[in-house]
């Protein structure tokens, strides 16, 4: 039944499906799956919840690289999605900015 | 109830909620919230271009449009369901962003967004979601129906399956879903 000439269109549609599921499913699955993985549940949840308060904090900071992201967004000038996460959460800093920089140079 | 001529005058949509009522309703999001946003954000991360984004950064880009105002979040419109349209469209800029950067061609006449790289990616992608029910053939049957296309009511009489059946089926899929959302031990 899978549509063999058209995967991308399958995989939209069942993405958008499992969507749904994910968003309607009862609390009570969740939780369960939430009890099931244990202490693992216990850490991925702090790493999304970590991550959700990094991107409030880089918000509210309204950093350059923010900024700079925002005006090349669209033009092309960007890489994927502007600056990376890690990069727009380093400029917050100097010193992480200028690590995760000087990481970057000597790849090259 | 009719609404009269001055009614109409004086009404103005409803604002959008603002960047500190997005912010707020991120702190408030339960750790069941989490996951369903963590499974949501690794279900997407999996249509991506190879090598392209992690799903920690599509959540944390999705998020940030949401929180910066790039992206407004519709009044009405549940915060997580929100989020999930933005990593959409945000999957969907990507394979754009890719194609440009390596001079992909598209098929002519199919769209920005399709290209035979998107369609292998998409099929591996797909492999991947059907090799996680591969030892639960009435799951696969769904699923081969989502990919098709089907509602649910078709699903059913395609397959001669019950209601209840269907339900426990869909019901199966979902916990799992959420279970390797956790896990992410996709074979």
């Amino acid at each position: 039944m899978t549509r063999k000439d058209a995967p991308r269109s399958g995989l939209v549609a069942l993405l958008d499906a499992l969507e749904q599921e994910v968003l309607a499913a009862p609390e009570d699955d969740v939780r369960d799956a939430l009890r099931e993985a244990g202490r693992s549940g216990d850490i991925i949840c702090h790493e999304v919840r970590a991550l959700l308060n990094e991107a409030i904090a880089v918000s509210e900071d309204g950093s350059a690289a923010t900024r700079w992201f925002e005006t090349c967004s669209g033009t092309g000038l960007d890489q994927p999605f502007g600056v990376s996460r890690e990069l727009r959460t380093g400029a917050r800093s100097h010193s992480h900015a200028r690590a995760i920089l000087a990481q970057g140079y000597r790849r090259h | 109830m009719a609404i009269t001529q001055q009614q109409l005058k004086e009404w103005r949509p409803p604002a959008a909620p603002s960047r500190r009522d997005v912010g707020a309703a991120l702190e408030a999001l339960s750790a069941e919230d989490l996951l369903r946003l963590l499974t949501l954000a690794r279900q997407r991360a999996r249509s991506l271009p190879p090598g392209a984004m992690s799903w920690r950064d599509l959540l944390h880009e999705a998020v940030l449009r949401a929180l910066t105002g790039a992206r407004p979040w519709p009044n009405g419109v549940p915060l997580l369901a929100f989020l999930a349209g933005v990593m959409r469209s945000l999957c969907d800029e990507q394979w754009r962003h890719h194609r440009r950067q390596d001079h992909v061609p598209t098929l002519h006449g199919s769209g920005d967004v399709f290209g035979p790289e998107r369609a292998c990616a998409a099929a591996e992608a797909l492999a991947a979601i059907q090799r996680l029910f591969a030892s639960d053939t009435t799951a696969l049957k769904v699923i081969d129906g989502l990919i098709s296309g089907m509602a649910a009511e078709e699903i059913r009489c395609h397959y001669d399956m019950t209601a209840v059946e269907y339900d426990t089926t869909r019901r199966r899929i979902r916990r799992t879903m959420l279970r390797h959302g956790l896990t992410w031990s996709w074979p």
